[in-house]
């Protein structure tokens, strides 16, 4: 072997080795295709892919919120006009129906499901699905936060108990890693634990969700990278389980910061960009990217981000702007940190603009 | 918030592992026996399974057993540190007390993989291609260019330059990279503790030097300025010392502690964050070291701030993972030429030209 060959070969090896540097681009592409739906005569289209077709057929469909907002279009092939029953998971239990069409309220079997009963016609019909008394309101209210449930799943009851015991949230919001090894009984166990917690639970993924087939949250709950306006704040649940954000979702990112720089604004994604401590195993895979990700937040003015991965709960700001690593949801926990299972309890003042207040609350105690 | 760092008798036991590995018996003298070249492939394969469980099969399968025994006990003693470090971290989930122990795995790293490397290098009769090391040079200018594959960085194309100074032990390195609205400068001071110094060529190339770096970067379009600093070790351990049929190669373990402190410009915020890095390395050398010299290290950089990031690999994984790299320095007398490739979240793809004093005798 010649000197020049063994050092080639030296360098292709190295190479071979590599990874992508788009490790998470498949799923943004995937994250577009949510929220649309065609079957036997009837076209079903959400706004922004807020909330995902879970199945469809000539006389009903079933939808899963991402938002507590959901804009739909039904188009209906003349053949397919009549009767049509729509129900939607993850739903608020005060969320109303309204539309140029003429239906009947079902009510629901539990807090986070509706139902309503349609009479379709033929041609296009525009919904709304939205809690009616939050929309024009300027008052104080709250909404959880949390991450990290993995292996926890069959006693997360326990911390959704709490949750509900918790007065005046709205929803939750999740920086993921609901799954451990990703496997669809986890999902089922998951879907099963979410019948006893009131509230709907909106959220992103964690790398614990790539474990196995991803798909697998894309078939249940929708897209990874949320994005929704509520009562004066705007929320960006970003997916970040590759340790990195797609370009693809960088761009939509740019677009709601730019969209919301005088609103409220919460982001929240899996792995905090940059490790609070410096040198433990949660952050970004490259630092430039989350210098580069935090100066832009920094720039639109966020006004709090939170964070999961850690199995823990840690304050800090990061460019200014005040974080939280909440991963109380019952994975493993971090020893001697004294933190175990928890949530955040947020505040938001939006005749203010401003977040008021950011409380751990412990479900152990 | 400034990170909690190894303490400094972890950083010592570390570097101690290394130290006396250096200050091991060479075992120059020993001819290694020469089987067929079939034999000689099988225990290649070996070398890498079951080799990767059992060091030193491939070297033991072609009849060097003294080598084989010694590369066994190179990877118990990486197994002893692992457990040590790694054991506290796992349990307490990474808990900030146990974050010490990240001080032993480095050097544990540097015993357990280069190994597998050095295994079925010798175990192939790479000692019949191995050469002899350049000489470090007193006087080392280097320009040239950078590419960087990375999606997430609005440049791609960086001039770069580069000098390296020594003064009997001392030694100092400037360098920098400059385009697309970006510019880094970074200064590097450094003492050689033990091992070769310019104008000498030893038989043994193993070397240990301690380092203080700093570092200045601005990124105009993002606008950013991170500043860092940096004390650090290295350590490079000439495998001929191991044996015979490992002349030529050699394993490198570096630790480094710092801290970056992050200013945005749009906020006038700043973060200041802490750094552990660390290198694990192994290389070879080829030529005569006198009229050609050719040396190429392939290494694994626990640190996510350069330019490549860290590995994003497309599987499920939990952790810190750095970058992996290779480069190849070629000398023929006074002129040179180096190929550095690293890939991490990004590729960067490196091409200097070099002058050497003095050149090659």
């Amino acid at each position: 072997m010649t000197p020049a060959r063994a050092s080639l070969l030296a360098v292709a090896a190295t190479v071979t080795a590599a990874a992508c540097t788009r490790p998470a681009e498949e799923r943004a592409l995937r994250d577009d295709d949510i929220g649309r739906a065609s079957a036997d005569g009837i076209t079903i289209d959400i706004a922004d892919g807020l909330a995902h077709v879970r199945s469809l057929s000539g006389d009903a469909a079933e939808l899963w919120a991402q938002a507590p907002i959901i804009d739909l279009t039904i188009d209906v092939e003349p053949a397919a006009a009549g009767p049509f029953t729509l129900t939607l998971g993850n739903a608020l239990a005060d969320h109303a129906l309204t539309g140029a069409v003429a239906f009947t309220d079902l009510g629901g079997s539990r807090p986070t499901v509706r139902v309503w009963q349609l009479d379709l016609p033929a041609g296009r019909t525009t919904l709304r699905v939205a809690p009616p008394d939050d929309l024009d309101t300027t008052t104080p209210w709250r909404f959880a936060v949390m991450g990290d449930i993995q292996d926890a799943l069959p006693t997360v009851h326990e911390v959704f108990a709490r949750i509900n015991a918790e007065p005046g949230l709205r929803f939750v919001i999740s920086t993921g890693d609901i799954v451990h090894r990703g496997r669809e009984d986890e999902y089922a166990l998951f879907e099963q634990q979410l019948t006893t917690l009131d509230l709907p639970f909106y959220s992103t993924i964690g790398n614990h969700e790539l474990w196995d087939d991803v798909g697998r949250w894309y078939r249940r709950f929708g897209r990874a990278t949320v994005h929704f306006d509520f009562r004066g704040a705007a929320f960006s649940l970003v997916d970040s389980a590759s340790a990195t954000l797609d370009p693809a979702v960088d761009t939509l990112l740019d677009a709601w910061l730019a969209r919301h720089a005088d609103d409220v604004h919460v982001f929240a994604t899996h792995y905090p960009p940059l490790d609070p401590v410096g040198i433990r195993m949660g952050s970004f895979a490259s630092r430039r990217e989350a210098q580069a990700l935090l100066a832009r937040l920094a720039a639109a003015r966020v006004d709090v981000t939170f964070y999961g991965h850690l199995h823990t709960y840690v304050g800090f700001e990061n460019a200014g702007i005040p974080a939280h690593v909440s991963g109380g949801g019952g994975a493993e926990p971090m020893r001697l940190d004294g933190i175990d299972r928890h949530f955040l309890a947020v505040a938001v003042d939006p005749s203010a603009a401003a977040i008021t207040a950011v409380t751990v609350v412990r479900v152990d105690e | 918030m400034l990170a909690a760092m190894p303490s400094r008798r972890s950083c010592a036991l570390a570097l101690a592992a290394s130290t006396i590995l250096a200050a091991s018996t060479p075992a120059h003298a020993e001819e290694p026996p020469r089987p067929p070249r079939a034999r000689r492939a099988l225990a290649a394969g070996a070398a890498i399974f079951p080799g990767v469980l059992v060091r030193g099969t491939g070297h033991w399968l072609v009849g060097e057993r003294r080598t084989a025994k010694r590369l066994l006990v190179l990877e118990g003693l990486g197994l002893g540190l692992a457990a040590l470090g790694g054991i506290p971290l796992g349990v307490t989930g990474g808990a900030e007390e146990t974050l010490p122990g990240l001080a032993l795995l480095f050097p544990a790293a540097a015993l357990l993989f280069p190994t597998i490397a050095a295994d079925a290098w010798g175990a192939a009769g790479g000692a019949c291609i191995a050469g002899t090391p350049a000489p470090p040079p007193a006087l080392d200018l280097a320009a040239g260019y950078t590419f960087v594959g990375d999606p997430h960085v609005p440049f791609a194309n960086l001039a770069t330059a580069d000098v390296t100074a020594w003064l009997g032990p001392a030694h100092a390195r400037v360098s920098g990279w400059l385009g697309d609205g970006t510019w880094q400068a970074r200064a590097v001071a450094g003492w050689r503790v033990l091992g070769p110094r310019p104008g000498e060529r030893p038989d043994d190339t193993s070397a240990l030097d301690v380092t203080v770096a700093a570092a200045e970067e601005r990124r105009r379009d993002q606008g950013l300025r991170v500043a860092t600093a940096e004390v650090g070790a290295r350590a490079r351990l000439d495998l001929a010392r191991v044996g015979p049929s490992l002349r030529g190669t050699f394993a490198t373990v570096g630790l480094g502690l710092g801290a970056e402190r992050i200013r945005y410009s749009a906020t006038g915020a700043a973060d200041t964050s802490g750094l552990v890095s660390g290198h694990v390395g192994w290389g070879f050398a080829l030529g005569d070291g006198a009229t050609r010299a050719l040396e190429t290290e392939l290494y694994y950089e626990h640190r996510r701030d350069t330019l490549a990031g860290g590995l994003t690999p497309p599987i499920a994984y939990n952790g810190f993972i750095g970058y992996v790299g290779a480069v190849t320095t070629a000398w023929s007398g006074r002129t040179g030429v180096s190929l550095r490739v690293d890939v991490g979240s990004a590729y960067v793809v490196s091409l200097a030209a070099h002058v050497r004093l003095p050149e090659l005798p």
